[in-house]
This record gives C-alpha cells, sequence and structure tokens, in this order.
C-alpha cells in the first residue's frame, strides 16, 4: 500500500499554513511599479512633526483610504473633525498603485455563484453597488481640470475577456440568463458574442422587455 | 481540449489568438488609479489643510487602546517611529496587510501577491487602448511537478500615448502566492508574464517586456470584502471604535470607493448605508466561518478541480 500522501491533500496543508502567517508591515524596498513614476507631488508628504492626536485615523492611502477621508473632510455633521492618514510608506504605494488600471465589474462572471450562495436579491444588490462604483468614479474624474484629466488618462472602453474554456462559457451564459431574469436593465452594457453560425448576444442595457423598471 | 477555429470577431478586433467566445463589458474604463487617488488627495491637503493631514512613511508599529480615559479623549494610542498619536476612531483600509494590526484576521483576510508587468508589443499591433481592454480566461490549474499555480486570470489595457501594454496574470508556487512581500516578484512569476504576451494576443512575435513588479492584495476567506465595525474580540482590545473596509479579492476598483464612503459614513454614526451589500458587513459571526480551512477550500477550488475532494 502507497504510504504517499496524495497531492491534494499536501497542497491544502501547505496553502493552510501559509494562511496563518499574520502579515508584515509593507515591505520597505518594495518592486518598483510604473504607475508610480514620476512621483506624485504628495508621494512622500508628510507634517513637520506627528500630532500626538487626532479624532479620526485612517490607516492606509490607497482608493479605499482615500475615500474615507474624501467622505469624512465633506461629511456636514463632521465638519471639526480632524482626519489623518497614517501611509505606511509612499502615498498610494500598495495595490493601487500596482493594479492593471481597470475599472471594470466582475459581478456578472460571478452572478451564477452569488446567487447560489447568497440569493438573487444579494446578487442584485452587488451588481448595483459594482455599477454605482464605476459610475462614482467617473463622476470624480469629470471634476478633475483638464490637466488632471489628461495625467489620468481615462478611457471609456469596451471591456472584452476571450475564454476558451466551455466550462467558463457555459457558466457565464448561465450566469448571463439568471442576470436576464433577475433585472430590467443594468447601468453597464453586457454582451456574450460567440463565432459560428450564430452570434449570441445578450445585451441587457435597456433592452429588456419586461413589467416595469425593477432597478 | 480543442480550440475551435477562430473567425473575424474573436480575432481581428481585438487580436486575440484564440478564444471560444468573447464576453464584452460596455460603459466601463481604464484609467492610472494611482495619478486619480493621488490628484485627490492633494485636493483634500489643499481644502483641508486645517484638520487633515497624510502622513506618508509613518507605519504604525502598534495599536493599544487607553480604558481610563475620559470619555472627551481619544483613547486610541497608535505607535509610529515618528512618535505616538491618539484618535477617537481608527478605520484600517489595509487591505493584504490588516491582520498586522488585527492579528485574529490572520487566515480570515489573507495577502496573495499578483504579477503586472509593462510591455511593447512591437511594432506589428495596432493601437486599439482607447477603444477596448482586455482578459483572457482559462480554467487554473496546479502543476504537482512545477509546484505552480496558474490563476487562468489576464489583463491587459494599452497605453493611448505609448502604445504600451500593462498585463497582469500568475503562474508561481503557493510560497510566491501568499506573501505580504512586495519587494519580490518570484522567478516563476516573472519568466511566466514575461513570455505570455504573445501567447494570448497576436502581432505580437516580438513583444518586449520593460518592467515587471509585485503587489499585495487583499483576499477573504469568502471572497467577499469585508466593511464595518470591528468587536473587541476581533481586535482584542478594549475599544469598540475600530473600522475596517478592506479585502476586495483582487478586484477592487469597482468596490472600494463606495465601500470607504459606506464605512466612513458609519464611523460617524450613520446606520449602514441601504446601497451596502450586506454580505460586505463584518461580524464575529461570518469571522467564525472564515476559517483557514475554508479559506484553503476557495483557494483550491479558484485554481484546481480537487477540492471536491477532500
Amino acid at each position: 500500500m502507497s504510504i504517499l500522501i496524495s497531492w491534494p491533500i499536501a497542497l491544502k496543508q501547505q496553502i493552510k499554513d501559509r494562511l496563518c502567517l499574520t502579515a508584515g508591515l509593507p515591505s520597505a524596498h518594495p518592486t518598483s511599479s510604473a504607475w508610480q513614476e514620476p512621483p506624485a507631488s504628495v508621494a512622500t508628504t508628510q507634517s513637520k512633526t506627528l500630532s500626538p492626536e487626532t479624532d479620526i485615523a485612517i490607516i492606509g492611502s490607497g482608493i479605499t483610504g482615500t475615500s474615507v477621508a474624501h467622505t469624512l473632510l465633506n461629511h456636514p455633521q463632521a465638519s471639526n473633525l480632524r482626519v489623518t492618514i497614517l501611509e505606511a510608506r509612499n502615498a498610494c504605494s500598495g495595490a493601487t498603485g500596482r493594479n492593471g488600471g481597470h475599472l471594470i465589474s466582475d459581478t456578472c462572471g460571478h452572478f451564477e455563484h452569488l446567487v447560489g450562495s447568497l440569493g438573487t436579491e444579494e446578487a442584485v444588490k452587488i451588481l448595483r453597488f459594482s455599477e454605482a462604483n464605476i459610475k462614482e468614479l467617473k463622476t470624480l474624474i469629470g471634476q478633475l481640470d483638464e490637466q488632471e484629466k489628461d495625467a489620468v488618462e481615462f478611457r471609456e472602453v469596451i471591456a472584452s475577456s476571450t475564454l476558451t474554456d466551455r466550462s467558463i462559457v457555459d457558466s457565464l451564459r448561465r450566469s448571463l440568463t439568471l442576470l436576464q431574469e433577475a433585472v430590467n436593465k443594468t447601468a453597464l452594457g453586457y454582451r456574450l458574442v460567440e463565432d459560428g453560425e450564430t452570434i449570441h448576444v445578450s445585451d441587457l442595457a435597456g433592452k429588456m422587455p419586461g413589467s416595469g423598471d425593477r432597478s | 481540449m480543442e480550440i475551435e477555429a477562430n473567425t473575424i470577431c474573436v480575432q481581428n478586433k481585438y487580436k486575440y489568438r484564440d478564444g471560444l467566445v468573447v464576453f464584452e463589458q460596455e460603459g466601463v474604463g481604464a484609467l492610472w488609479p494611482y495619478r486619480l487617488i493621488t490628484i485627490l488627495q492633494k485636493h483634500l491637503l489643499d481644502t483641508h489643510a486645517g484638520r487633515f493631514s497624510l502622513e506618508t512613511n509613518t507605519p504604525v508599529v502598534s495599536i493599544s487602546h487607553d480604558e481610563n480615559v475620559s470619555q472627551n479623549e481619544p483613547g486610541y494610542v497608535l505607535q509610529t517611529p515618528r512618535g505616538t498619536i491618539r484618535a477617537r476612531k481608527i478605520i484600517h483600509c489595509t487591505n493584504g496587510y490588516s491582520s498586522h494590526l488585527l492579528p485574529s484576521l490572520t487566515g480570515s483576510l489573507y495577502p496573495l501577491r499578483g504579477t503586472v508587468s509593462v510591455q511593447d508589443p512591437g511594432h506589428s499591433f495596432p493601437r486599439l487602448g482607447d477603444k477596448y481592454s482586455w482578459t483572457k480566461i482559462h480554467t487554473g490549474g496546479y502543476n504537482s511537478e512545477t509546484r505552480y499555480f496558474t490563476t487562468g486570470l489576464y489583463y491587459a489595457q494599452q497605453n493611448v500615448k505609448t502604445g504600451e501594454i500593462v498585463i497582469g496574470g500568475e503562474s508561481q508556487e503557493i510560497e510566491n502566492l501568499l506573501t505580504s512581500d512586495d519587494s519580490q516578484v518570484a522567478a516563476s512569476a516573472r519568466n511566466h508574464i514575461s513570455s505570455i504576451v504573445p501567447k494570448i494576443f497576436l502581432d505580437t512575435d516580438h513583444a518586449k517586456t520593460k518592467k515587471v513588479w509585485s503587489g499585495i492584495m487583499g483576499f477573504t476567506a469568502d471572497n467577499l470584502p469585508m466593511i464595518g465595525n470591528l468587536s473587541r474580540t476581533t481586535t482584542g482590545r478594549t475599544g469598540t471604535d475600530e473600522w475596517i473596509a478592506a479585502g476586495f479579492n483582487g478586484h477592487g476598483m469597482d468596490k472600494c470607493w463606495l465601500s470607504g464612503q459606506a464605512v466612513a459614513r458609519m464611523a460617524v454614526g450613520e446606520d449602514v448605508p441601504s446601497w451596502l451589500p450586506e454580505s460586505f458587513l463584518v461580524s464575529e459571526e461570518r469571522l467564525k466561518a472564515c476559517t483557514p480551512d475554508a479559506a484553503a477550500d476557495g483557494m483550491m477550488s479558484l485554481f484546481t478541480d480537487e477540492s471536491s475532494k477532500l
């Protein structure tokens, strides 16, 4: 009888061992991300001395921390609050300063799974949340001056995905079907285009029949 | 598995080398996130200089809570190399690094290192960066000989001014994937991303990799973000005013801004916004289910077909 542990069990244990490691501070010598060149004017900004006290300490200066600060500083009931962002490294040097630079939704592709695990209502809520985020960022970009807009290089694009596995294609088809059944219209357009004799198009942006706006 | 012969739509329009179908999303974008966020930070500094500061290169080394302060005094004590700062409330926007200051999140919200590159696609590849962005998705896998995980996801955009492609994707060993250290790119990851462009796109046989870097994402055991108030059990501290918005599972740009808005509003006493998905709220009950075992199962099913056998 073989006494070798089959690789999936050994692999899962190796994964668990890695997962049980507590994260360290962000590395003091990170790899250089092209997005962060040239460095922004605020890249190494600091007060002359660290204030001994603040009202709200935000830890992290990526997109999330910046949104928290933005919300607090513009909040009508919080106009006296002192807000401090504490960032381990240079401004925005984490995932926001290292990613692929896309503003797209992943909810549609996951819709089947989300419906199965959370129910249709919550899956739709997640879709709306994702679409609303995209709209909000587009609005923020629209409020920048021309020089800033030029720097941000935002383009509205068609985000294409090529899928090479039938199982993934079938799952996406099921997700699209569930989405069509769940909502009347979506803020973004979602289309599946298949080569061959027929082109399957599921364009949900405002073209679906239905009994009124259920959004 | 055979890839069907390609036709006009898949090849000529998007320049993909292969695919059974193309999925299109309309109304979305490509941008330079670092510039957007640092511009917004500059605006906040210019507008609110009196009460807002951005302290870069000021790592929070530890947090403690002083129970004995009066109600009007800030009770949290944050230690940094530049000195101590006290605060009434703390909002953790630390994504993959969150367990450093919240050790009980270890295994529930974990760091995962991704790989991104800038590549010159060569003269034959057209300028399409103002119209399209690209993703390739195939079933991921684990190769027990090489020990590489391949996630099967590649994402690319093209700079309109330079024609350069920014493309990311993973194939590397588990100890290189599950780490919070972005000071390295594993040789496996670098080799993989450096050779992938001609495999995904047509007319890119002479593509040249200009730069490769890594970055730390924050994944959660249940693949949903974690937003909200942190209990004393979770923080291990006596205060009740620590909050979190983190764990975006490698897909944050369409979630982070409103997540930050939601947690900020909750932290100053508002109800949970009605538009925030309840499944994103953090709770002790939810964290109890977010075990390393559950996280490993999630990863296994993401990358292999073996999870159902375990």
